[in-house]
Protein backbone atom coordinates (compact mmCIF):
# COMPACT_ATOMS: atom_id res chain seq x y z
CA UNK A 1 0.00 0.00 0.00
CA UNK A 2 1.37 3.41 -0.70
CA UNK A 3 2.04 5.79 1.96
CA UNK A 4 0.39 9.35 1.60
CA UNK A 5 3.46 11.82 0.29
CA UNK A 6 4.99 13.55 3.23
CA UNK A 7 3.48 16.90 1.93
CA UNK A 8 -0.18 15.36 2.42
CA UNK A 9 0.23 15.21 6.19
CA UNK A 10 1.83 18.29 7.64
CA UNK A 11 3.05 17.74 11.41
CA UNK A 12 0.84 19.58 13.70
CA UNK A 13 3.93 21.64 15.54
CA UNK A 14 1.56 23.97 17.87
CA UNK A 15 -1.25 24.55 19.75
CA UNK A 16 -3.59 27.62 20.37
CA UNK A 17 -4.30 29.20 23.48
CA UNK A 18 -7.33 30.91 25.00
CA UNK A 19 -5.03 34.12 24.96
CA UNK A 20 -1.85 34.75 23.56
CA UNK A 21 0.66 33.40 21.22
CA UNK A 22 0.27 29.51 20.71
CA UNK A 23 2.35 27.28 22.22
CA UNK A 24 5.20 25.37 20.16
CA UNK A 25 5.08 21.31 20.14
CA UNK A 26 8.58 20.47 21.86
CA UNK A 27 9.97 17.82 24.15
CA UNK A 28 11.67 18.46 27.87
CA UNK A 29 14.32 15.22 28.40
CA UNK A 30 13.55 13.71 31.98
CA UNK A 31 17.10 12.52 31.78
CA UNK A 32 19.01 15.82 31.45
CA UNK A 33 16.44 18.40 31.24
CA UNK A 34 16.86 19.89 27.58
CA UNK A 35 14.19 21.52 26.13
CA UNK A 36 14.45 21.54 22.47
CA UNK A 37 12.07 21.88 19.38
CA UNK A 38 10.42 19.93 17.22
CA UNK A 39 8.54 17.10 19.11
CA UNK A 40 10.32 13.86 18.53
CA UNK A 41 10.99 10.78 20.74
CA UNK A 42 14.32 9.75 18.43
CA UNK A 43 16.86 10.75 20.96
CA UNK A 44 17.80 13.66 23.05
CA UNK A 45 20.82 15.75 21.17
CA UNK A 46 22.47 15.93 24.91
CA UNK A 47 21.84 12.98 26.41
CA UNK A 48 21.15 10.17 24.05
CA UNK A 49 17.66 9.39 25.92
CA UNK A 50 15.06 8.35 23.81
CA UNK A 51 11.41 6.79 23.88
CA UNK A 52 9.44 7.78 27.07
CA UNK A 53 12.32 9.54 28.23
CA UNK A 54 11.47 12.53 25.82
CA UNK A 55 8.71 14.06 27.24
CA UNK A 56 6.22 16.15 25.10
CA UNK A 57 6.30 19.92 26.37
CA UNK A 58 4.68 22.72 25.67
CA UNK A 59 6.57 25.00 24.67
CA UNK A 60 6.32 29.61 25.28
CA UNK A 61 5.59 30.89 21.74
CA UNK A 62 7.80 34.20 22.30
CA UNK A 63 11.54 34.62 22.34
CA UNK A 64 14.16 37.47 21.06
CA UNK A 65 15.63 37.89 18.02
CA UNK A 66 19.02 37.57 17.65
CA UNK A 67 19.58 38.06 14.07
CA UNK A 68 17.32 38.75 10.82
CA UNK A 69 17.69 38.84 7.25
CA UNK A 70 15.60 40.02 4.13
CA UNK A 71 15.95 37.32 1.24
CA UNK A 72 15.71 38.86 -1.97
CA UNK A 73 15.55 35.92 -3.92
CA UNK A 74 14.69 32.11 -3.23
CA UNK A 75 14.63 28.98 -5.96
CA UNK A 76 13.16 27.08 -4.07
CA UNK A 77 9.71 25.42 -5.73
CA UNK A 78 6.79 27.47 -4.61
CA UNK A 79 8.77 29.45 -2.37
CA UNK A 80 7.93 33.48 -2.97
CA UNK A 81 10.37 36.22 -1.97
CA UNK A 82 10.96 38.89 -0.65
CA UNK A 83 10.32 37.20 2.86
CA UNK A 84 12.25 37.54 6.73
CA UNK A 85 13.96 35.24 8.09
CA UNK A 86 14.93 35.13 11.75
CA UNK A 87 17.11 33.58 14.16
CA UNK A 88 15.43 33.42 17.40
CA UNK A 89 16.27 31.97 21.41
CA UNK A 90 12.93 31.28 22.36
CA UNK A 91 12.02 32.31 26.35
CA UNK A 92 12.75 28.54 27.11
CA UNK A 93 15.69 27.78 25.63
CA UNK A 94 15.67 26.46 21.94
CA UNK A 95 17.14 28.15 19.20
CA UNK A 96 15.12 28.61 16.00
CA UNK A 97 15.28 29.85 12.60
CA UNK A 98 11.98 31.04 11.50
CA UNK A 99 9.94 33.59 9.50
CA UNK A 100 8.48 36.68 10.01
CA UNK A 101 4.87 37.51 9.63
CA UNK A 102 5.99 41.09 8.23
CA UNK A 103 7.87 43.00 6.46
CA UNK A 104 11.55 44.83 7.64
CA UNK A 105 14.51 43.63 9.61
CA UNK A 106 13.97 43.89 13.38
CA UNK A 107 17.34 44.25 15.09
CA UNK A 108 18.73 41.55 17.52
CA UNK A 109 17.15 42.11 20.72
CA UNK A 110 13.41 42.50 19.76
CA UNK A 111 11.03 40.48 21.15
CA UNK A 112 8.79 38.64 19.22
CA UNK A 113 5.59 35.80 19.64
CA UNK A 114 4.26 33.16 17.75
CA UNK A 115 1.17 33.69 15.00
CA UNK A 116 -0.27 30.55 13.53
CA UNK A 117 0.33 30.65 9.58
CA UNK A 118 -1.45 27.46 8.79
CA UNK A 119 -3.57 24.98 10.31
CA UNK A 120 -4.99 21.39 8.77
CA UNK A 121 -7.97 20.11 7.97
CA UNK A 122 -8.74 19.55 11.64
CA UNK A 123 -7.58 22.87 12.65
CA UNK A 124 -4.30 21.91 14.27
CA UNK A 125 -1.51 24.35 13.66
CA UNK A 126 1.16 23.67 10.93
CA UNK A 127 3.02 26.88 10.30
CA UNK A 128 3.88 29.04 12.71
CA UNK A 129 5.78 32.80 12.02
CA UNK A 130 6.80 34.94 14.31
CA UNK A 131 5.69 38.94 14.92
CA UNK A 132 6.83 41.73 16.52
CA UNK A 133 5.25 41.25 20.00
CA UNK A 134 3.32 44.59 20.02
CA UNK A 135 1.88 43.65 16.66
CA UNK A 136 1.39 40.20 17.52
CA UNK A 137 -0.72 41.22 20.91
CA UNK A 138 -2.69 43.17 19.06
CA UNK A 139 -4.37 40.04 17.61
CA UNK A 140 -2.85 39.22 14.14
CA UNK A 141 -4.47 36.07 13.86
CA UNK B 1 47.26 8.76 17.95
CA UNK B 2 48.53 12.25 16.10
CA UNK B 3 49.24 11.81 11.99
CA UNK B 4 52.79 13.68 13.04
CA UNK B 5 53.80 10.39 15.58
CA UNK B 6 52.60 8.18 12.51
CA UNK B 7 55.15 7.59 9.57
CA UNK B 8 55.38 11.04 7.66
CA UNK B 9 52.84 11.78 4.97
CA UNK B 10 54.11 14.06 2.23
CA UNK B 11 52.44 15.77 -0.76
CA UNK B 12 54.31 14.91 -3.96
CA UNK B 13 51.91 16.35 -6.39
CA UNK B 14 49.30 18.37 -7.41
CA UNK B 15 46.82 18.94 -10.23
CA UNK B 16 43.84 20.96 -10.85
CA UNK B 17 41.15 20.86 -14.22
CA UNK B 18 39.90 24.96 -14.16
CA UNK B 19 37.01 25.66 -11.74
CA UNK B 20 34.26 26.81 -13.79
CA UNK B 21 30.35 27.24 -14.47
CA UNK B 22 28.38 24.09 -15.97
CA UNK B 23 29.51 22.63 -19.37
CA UNK B 24 28.63 19.47 -21.34
CA UNK B 25 32.37 18.03 -20.75
CA UNK B 26 31.54 14.90 -19.03
CA UNK B 27 33.16 14.55 -15.60
CA UNK B 28 35.47 11.66 -16.64
CA UNK B 29 37.21 14.20 -18.83
CA UNK B 30 37.83 17.05 -15.62
CA UNK B 31 38.98 14.23 -13.23
CA UNK B 32 41.34 12.79 -15.83
CA UNK B 33 42.65 16.51 -16.59
CA UNK B 34 43.52 16.89 -12.70
CA UNK B 35 44.96 13.27 -12.20
CA UNK B 36 47.28 13.71 -14.73
CA UNK B 37 48.68 16.93 -14.00
CA UNK B 38 49.29 15.38 -10.32
CA UNK B 39 50.92 12.35 -11.78
CA UNK B 40 53.25 15.06 -13.63
CA UNK B 41 53.83 17.24 -11.14
CA UNK B 42 54.56 14.50 -8.92
CA UNK B 43 57.22 12.56 -11.81
CA UNK B 44 55.46 9.46 -10.53
CA UNK B 45 52.84 7.13 -13.60
CA UNK B 46 49.68 5.98 -12.77
CA UNK B 47 50.85 2.14 -11.73
CA UNK B 48 52.73 3.75 -8.60
CA UNK B 49 49.82 4.65 -6.95
CA UNK B 50 48.27 2.00 -4.87
CA UNK B 51 45.17 3.47 -3.64
CA UNK B 52 42.05 6.23 -4.61
CA UNK B 53 39.71 7.81 -2.73
CA UNK B 54 37.14 10.55 -4.57
CA UNK B 55 35.60 13.00 -3.53
CA UNK B 56 32.21 14.07 -4.79
CA UNK B 57 28.48 14.84 -4.24
CA UNK B 58 25.99 14.75 -7.41
CA UNK B 59 27.24 12.63 -9.92
CA UNK B 60 25.39 9.45 -8.54
CA UNK B 61 27.03 6.32 -7.57
CA UNK B 62 30.13 4.69 -8.28
CA UNK B 63 32.08 7.68 -9.78
CA UNK B 64 35.65 6.35 -9.49
CA UNK B 65 36.29 3.66 -12.08
CA UNK B 66 34.91 4.66 -15.10
CA UNK B 67 37.10 7.68 -15.01
CA UNK B 68 40.20 6.14 -13.17
CA UNK B 69 40.23 2.97 -15.77
CA UNK B 70 41.43 5.39 -18.84
CA UNK B 71 45.14 5.62 -16.66
CA UNK B 72 45.63 1.92 -17.10
CA UNK B 73 43.43 -1.03 -15.31
CA UNK B 74 45.57 -1.63 -12.00
CA UNK B 75 43.32 -3.25 -9.92
CA UNK B 76 43.96 -0.32 -7.34
CA UNK B 77 41.16 0.19 -4.06
CA UNK B 78 38.69 3.06 -5.12
CA UNK B 79 36.62 4.76 -2.80
CA UNK B 80 33.85 7.42 -3.20
CA UNK B 81 34.05 9.93 -0.49
CA UNK B 82 31.15 12.06 0.42
CA UNK B 83 30.96 14.51 3.63
CA UNK B 84 28.91 17.77 2.05
CA UNK B 85 31.29 21.30 1.44
CA UNK B 86 34.25 18.87 3.11
CA UNK B 87 34.10 15.50 0.91
CA UNK B 88 37.39 16.28 -0.92
CA UNK B 89 39.05 17.51 2.99
CA UNK B 90 37.57 13.62 4.00
CA UNK B 91 39.18 11.71 0.63
CA UNK B 92 42.27 13.69 1.51
CA UNK B 93 42.05 12.87 5.26
CA UNK B 94 41.56 9.16 4.09
CA UNK B 95 44.32 8.98 1.88
CA UNK B 96 46.90 10.39 4.30
CA UNK B 97 45.46 8.23 7.21
CA UNK B 98 45.90 5.14 4.79
CA UNK B 99 50.41 6.06 4.31
CA UNK B 100 50.58 6.96 7.64
CA UNK B 101 49.24 3.71 8.66
CA UNK B 102 51.89 1.86 6.74
CA UNK B 103 48.34 0.23 4.88
CA UNK B 104 49.97 2.19 1.36
CA UNK B 105 53.10 4.05 0.07
CA UNK B 106 51.00 6.28 -2.40
CA UNK B 107 47.56 7.33 -2.77
CA UNK B 108 45.67 9.73 -4.75
CA UNK B 109 43.23 12.00 -2.91
CA UNK B 110 41.35 13.81 -5.96
CA UNK B 111 37.58 15.73 -6.15
CA UNK B 112 35.51 15.98 -9.27
CA UNK B 113 31.77 17.64 -9.25
CA UNK B 114 29.63 18.71 -11.51
CA UNK B 115 26.20 21.15 -10.61
CA UNK B 116 22.89 18.65 -10.42
CA UNK B 117 20.14 18.51 -8.36
CA UNK B 118 21.00 17.27 -4.80
CA UNK B 119 18.80 15.92 -1.55
CA UNK B 120 19.41 16.66 1.68
CA UNK B 121 19.61 13.67 3.79
CA UNK B 122 18.12 15.91 6.99
CA UNK B 123 15.33 16.66 4.88
CA UNK B 124 14.36 13.00 5.34
CA UNK B 125 14.44 12.71 9.02
CA UNK B 126 10.44 12.96 8.93
CA UNK B 127 11.09 16.11 11.34
CA UNK B 128 8.89 19.46 11.10
CA UNK B 129 10.75 22.57 11.52
CA UNK B 130 9.21 26.38 11.78
CA UNK B 131 11.16 27.50 8.36
CA UNK B 132 11.99 24.42 6.02
CA UNK B 133 13.14 25.25 2.56
CA UNK B 134 12.88 28.41 3.60
CA UNK B 135 16.38 28.67 5.54
CA UNK B 136 18.98 27.54 2.76
CA UNK B 137 22.96 28.51 3.39
CA UNK B 138 22.97 32.09 2.31
CA UNK B 139 20.04 32.97 4.55
CA UNK B 140 22.01 31.51 7.62
CA UNK B 141 25.21 33.24 6.60
CA UNK B 142 23.39 35.81 6.30
CA UNK B 143 21.82 35.90 9.83
CA UNK B 144 24.95 35.33 10.85
CA UNK B 145 26.20 38.50 9.10
CA UNK B 146 23.51 40.01 10.59
CA UNK B 147 24.58 39.27 13.89
CA UNK B 148 28.22 39.77 13.84
CA UNK B 149 27.39 43.24 12.76
CA UNK B 150 25.16 44.10 15.73
CA UNK B 151 28.18 42.38 18.09
CA UNK B 152 30.92 43.91 16.84
CA UNK B 153 29.91 47.66 14.88
CA UNK B 154 31.07 46.31 11.85
CA UNK B 155 29.56 47.54 8.48
CA UNK B 156 28.37 45.63 4.92
CA UNK B 157 31.58 47.39 3.72
CA UNK B 158 33.63 45.41 6.15
CA UNK B 159 32.00 42.13 5.23
CA UNK B 160 32.20 43.16 1.60
CA UNK B 161 36.25 43.75 1.49
CA UNK B 162 36.61 40.01 2.51
CA UNK B 163 35.09 39.46 -1.19
CA UNK B 164 37.34 42.56 -2.74
CA UNK B 165 40.28 40.67 -1.39
CA UNK B 166 39.32 37.23 -2.50
CA UNK B 167 38.52 38.42 -6.20
CA UNK B 168 42.07 39.74 -6.50
CA UNK B 169 43.26 36.80 -5.50
CA UNK B 170 41.55 34.82 -7.45
CA UNK B 171 41.74 37.37 -10.79
CA UNK B 172 45.17 36.12 -10.84
CA UNK B 173 44.56 32.20 -10.47
CA UNK B 174 44.35 30.48 -13.73
CA UNK B 175 42.01 28.07 -12.41
CA UNK B 176 39.65 30.11 -10.91
CA UNK B 177 36.20 29.99 -11.61
CA UNK B 178 36.29 33.85 -10.98
CA UNK B 179 38.58 35.62 -12.33
CA UNK B 180 38.04 39.22 -12.31
CA UNK B 181 38.88 42.19 -9.65
CA UNK B 182 36.30 43.75 -8.21
CA UNK B 183 35.50 47.31 -6.73
CA UNK B 184 34.53 47.83 -2.78
CA UNK B 185 31.52 49.38 -4.84
CA UNK B 186 31.08 46.64 -7.85
CA UNK B 187 30.41 44.00 -4.17
CA UNK B 188 28.57 46.15 -2.49
CA UNK B 189 26.16 47.18 -5.73
CA UNK B 190 25.87 44.11 -6.90
CA UNK B 191 22.74 41.85 -7.00
CA UNK B 192 21.27 41.15 -3.49
CA UNK B 193 21.19 38.02 -2.23
CA UNK B 194 19.82 37.98 1.84
CA UNK B 195 20.49 40.22 4.43
CA UNK B 196 23.62 42.21 3.27
CA UNK B 197 25.23 39.84 0.94
CA UNK B 198 25.35 40.31 -2.61
CA UNK B 199 25.71 38.07 -5.26
CA UNK B 200 29.62 38.49 -5.58
CA UNK B 201 29.74 37.65 -1.75
CA UNK B 202 28.57 34.16 -2.47
CA UNK B 203 30.67 31.51 -4.04
CA UNK B 204 29.58 29.59 -7.47
CA UNK B 205 28.67 26.21 -7.86
CA UNK B 206 30.17 25.26 -10.75
CA UNK B 207 31.85 22.04 -12.15
CA UNK B 208 35.82 20.93 -11.78
CA UNK B 209 38.21 18.70 -11.07
CA UNK B 210 41.46 18.67 -8.28
CA UNK B 211 43.88 15.80 -7.34
CA UNK B 212 46.76 15.41 -5.00
CA UNK B 213 48.98 12.23 -4.74
CA UNK B 214 50.24 11.49 -1.09
CA UNK B 215 53.33 9.26 -0.20
CA UNK B 216 55.51 8.21 2.37
CA UNK B 217 59.49 8.79 3.07
CA UNK B 218 59.85 5.87 1.68
CA UNK B 219 57.88 6.00 -1.40
CA UNK B 220 59.48 9.26 -2.14
CA UNK B 221 63.02 8.00 -1.84
CA UNK B 222 62.05 4.88 -3.80
CA UNK B 223 59.98 7.00 -6.82
CA UNK B 224 62.86 9.57 -6.99
CA UNK B 225 60.36 12.30 -5.96
CA UNK B 226 62.18 16.22 -5.19
CA UNK B 227 62.56 16.09 -1.60
CA UNK B 228 62.49 20.14 -1.67
CA UNK B 229 58.92 20.18 -3.67
CA UNK B 230 57.64 17.52 -1.12
CA UNK B 231 55.43 18.86 1.79
CA UNK B 232 54.49 17.54 4.87
CA UNK B 233 50.89 16.96 6.28
CA UNK B 234 51.80 17.83 10.01
CA UNK B 235 48.02 17.27 11.33
CA UNK B 236 44.80 15.94 10.38
CA UNK B 237 41.86 17.16 12.61
CA UNK B 238 37.88 16.43 12.38
CA UNK B 239 34.71 16.84 14.55
CA UNK B 240 31.33 16.90 13.93
CA UNK B 241 28.61 19.87 15.77
CA UNK B 242 28.12 19.72 19.55
CA UNK B 243 25.42 21.79 20.81
CA UNK B 244 26.45 25.43 20.67
CA UNK B 245 22.45 27.18 21.72
CA UNK B 246 22.51 30.35 19.04
CA UNK B 247 26.23 30.73 18.93
CA UNK B 248 27.20 29.92 15.16
CA UNK B 249 28.02 26.13 14.80
CA UNK B 250 30.40 27.06 12.42
CA UNK B 251 32.58 29.16 13.52
CA UNK B 252 32.19 27.24 16.87
CA UNK B 253 33.15 23.74 15.31
CA UNK B 254 36.04 25.72 13.64
CA UNK B 255 37.74 26.83 16.72
CA UNK B 256 37.63 23.23 18.17
CA UNK B 257 39.30 21.54 15.49
CA UNK B 258 41.22 24.32 14.11
CA UNK B 259 42.86 24.39 18.04
CA UNK B 260 42.98 20.36 17.81
CA UNK B 261 44.98 20.40 14.22
CA UNK B 262 47.43 22.91 15.33
CA UNK B 263 47.84 21.67 18.69
CA UNK B 264 48.40 18.04 17.47
CA UNK B 265 50.88 19.64 14.61
CA UNK B 266 52.84 21.78 17.46
CA UNK B 267 51.99 24.85 15.92
CA UNK B 268 50.84 28.53 17.43
CA UNK B 269 48.27 30.50 15.14
CA UNK B 270 50.52 33.50 14.99
CA UNK B 271 52.81 30.92 13.09
CA UNK B 272 50.42 29.91 10.32
CA UNK B 273 51.55 31.83 7.09
CA UNK B 274 48.99 30.66 4.64
CA UNK B 275 45.31 29.61 5.41
CA UNK B 276 42.98 28.29 2.80
CA UNK B 277 39.32 28.89 4.51
CA UNK B 278 35.51 27.45 3.94
CA UNK B 279 34.80 31.06 2.51
CA UNK B 280 31.63 30.38 0.62
CA UNK B 281 29.37 33.70 2.29
CA UNK B 282 32.25 36.65 3.04
CA UNK B 283 30.80 36.35 6.39
CA UNK B 284 32.65 33.01 7.48
CA UNK B 285 36.72 34.35 6.66
CA UNK B 286 35.77 37.36 9.73
CA UNK B 287 34.07 34.73 12.30
CA UNK B 288 36.82 32.32 10.72
CA UNK B 289 40.39 34.25 11.05
CA UNK B 290 38.94 34.93 14.92
CA UNK B 291 37.53 31.33 15.61
CA UNK B 292 41.17 29.77 14.28
CA UNK B 293 42.85 32.25 17.05
CA UNK B 294 44.70 34.46 13.71
CA UNK B 295 43.26 37.26 15.35
CA UNK B 296 40.71 38.24 18.61
CA UNK B 297 37.09 38.17 18.63
CA UNK B 298 35.94 41.48 16.56
CA UNK B 299 38.91 42.17 15.74
CA UNK B 300 38.94 40.88 11.89
CA UNK B 301 37.28 43.57 10.23
CA UNK B 302 40.18 45.62 11.26
CA UNK B 303 43.05 43.79 10.36
CA UNK B 304 41.51 42.66 6.99
CA UNK B 305 41.09 46.65 6.36
CA UNK B 306 44.91 46.79 7.59
CA UNK B 307 46.09 44.45 5.08
CA UNK B 308 46.91 41.17 7.42
CA UNK B 309 45.27 39.03 5.30
CA UNK B 310 46.38 40.08 2.13
CA UNK B 311 49.19 38.39 0.04
CA UNK B 312 52.34 39.70 1.67
CA UNK B 313 50.34 40.18 4.56
CA UNK B 314 51.42 38.61 8.36
CA UNK B 315 49.17 36.07 7.11
CA UNK B 316 47.45 35.16 3.38
CA UNK B 317 43.64 34.12 3.75
CA UNK B 318 42.38 32.40 0.73
CA UNK B 319 45.34 33.24 -1.94
CA UNK B 320 43.52 31.04 -4.45
CA UNK B 321 40.76 33.46 -4.12
CA UNK B 322 39.10 30.80 -1.89
CA UNK B 323 35.23 29.50 -2.02
CA UNK B 324 34.21 33.03 -3.36
CA UNK B 325 36.66 33.25 -6.26
CA UNK B 326 38.20 30.22 -7.13
CA UNK B 327 34.68 28.45 -6.77
CA UNK B 328 33.15 25.57 -5.28
CA UNK B 329 32.41 22.70 -7.28
CA UNK B 330 32.15 20.97 -3.99
CA UNK B 331 33.85 17.62 -4.59
CA UNK B 332 36.89 18.78 -5.57
CA UNK B 333 37.11 22.04 -3.34
CA UNK B 334 39.19 20.87 -0.54
CA UNK B 335 41.27 18.78 -2.74
CA UNK B 336 41.76 22.31 -4.38
CA UNK B 337 42.91 23.93 -1.13
CA UNK B 338 45.48 20.95 -0.55
CA UNK B 339 46.56 21.70 -4.12
CA UNK B 340 47.07 25.68 -3.06
CA UNK B 341 48.81 25.52 0.37
CA UNK B 342 51.25 22.81 -1.38
CA UNK B 343 51.90 25.25 -3.71
CA UNK B 344 52.34 28.11 -1.60
CA UNK B 345 54.83 26.27 0.68
CA UNK B 346 56.43 25.07 -2.29
CA UNK B 347 57.33 28.68 -3.21
CA UNK B 348 55.76 27.61 -6.62
CA UNK B 349 52.75 30.18 -6.71
CA UNK B 350 53.91 33.04 -8.89
CA UNK B 351 52.34 35.68 -8.45
CA UNK B 352 49.85 34.76 -5.48
CA UNK B 353 53.20 33.51 -3.61
CA UNK B 354 52.91 34.64 0.42
CA UNK B 355 56.91 35.40 0.78
CA UNK B 356 58.70 32.52 2.72
CA UNK B 357 55.57 30.71 3.72
CA UNK B 358 56.20 27.83 5.71
CA UNK B 359 53.46 26.49 7.26
CA UNK B 360 49.73 26.52 5.71
CA UNK B 361 46.35 25.13 6.98
CA UNK B 362 43.44 24.04 4.79
CA UNK B 363 39.57 24.13 6.35
CA UNK B 364 36.52 23.44 5.18
CA UNK B 365 33.12 22.93 7.03
CA UNK B 366 30.36 20.94 5.41
CA UNK B 367 26.67 21.31 6.07
CA UNK B 368 25.83 18.25 8.80
CA UNK B 369 27.93 20.15 10.62
CA UNK B 370 31.65 18.81 10.18
CA UNK B 371 34.63 20.50 9.66
CA UNK B 372 38.06 19.10 8.64
CA UNK B 373 41.25 20.88 8.82
CA UNK B 374 44.87 19.90 7.87
CA UNK B 375 48.33 21.60 8.54
CA UNK B 376 51.10 21.14 6.17
CA UNK B 377 54.67 22.31 6.26
CA UNK B 378 57.17 23.09 3.83
CA UNK B 379 60.15 21.00 3.42
CA UNK B 380 63.55 22.06 4.91
CA UNK B 381 65.05 23.68 1.92
CA UNK B 382 68.28 22.37 2.25
CA UNK B 383 67.05 19.18 0.76
CA UNK B 384 66.35 16.88 3.88
CA UNK B 385 62.71 16.57 4.28
CA UNK B 386 61.42 17.08 7.64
Amino acid sequence: MAEPHPAARRAVIADRRPSGPPDLRGIRCTACGRAAFPAQDLGCERCGADGAALRPAALAGAGTVSAAAIVHRHDGPGIGAPFTALAIVLDDGPFVHALLDGDGSPAPGTRVEAVAAGTDDDGGVVEVRFALAERAAGGAE
Amino acid sequence: MKLREMRPVYVIGIGLHRYRPLSDTPYVRLGLTAVRAALDDAGIAWRDVQGAYTGVTRLGMAVSRPMLRHLGATGIPMTQVENASASGSSAFRLACMEVAAGVSDVVLAMGVDKPAPVQRAESLAGLPSLAGGHIVPFTKYALLADEYMARYGASPADIAAVAVKNHRNGARNPFAHRRKERTPEEVLGDRPIAGHLTRLQCCPVGEGAAAVIVASGEAVDRLGADRARCVRVTASAQRSEELYGPKSFDAELTRETTAAALADAGVAPSGVDVVELHDAFSIEELQYVEAMGLCGEGEAAGRLRAGEFDIGGRCAVSPSGGLLAMGHPVGPTGVGQIAEVTRQLRGEAGDRQQPGARTGIAHMVGVGAVCIVHVLEAAVRDGAAR
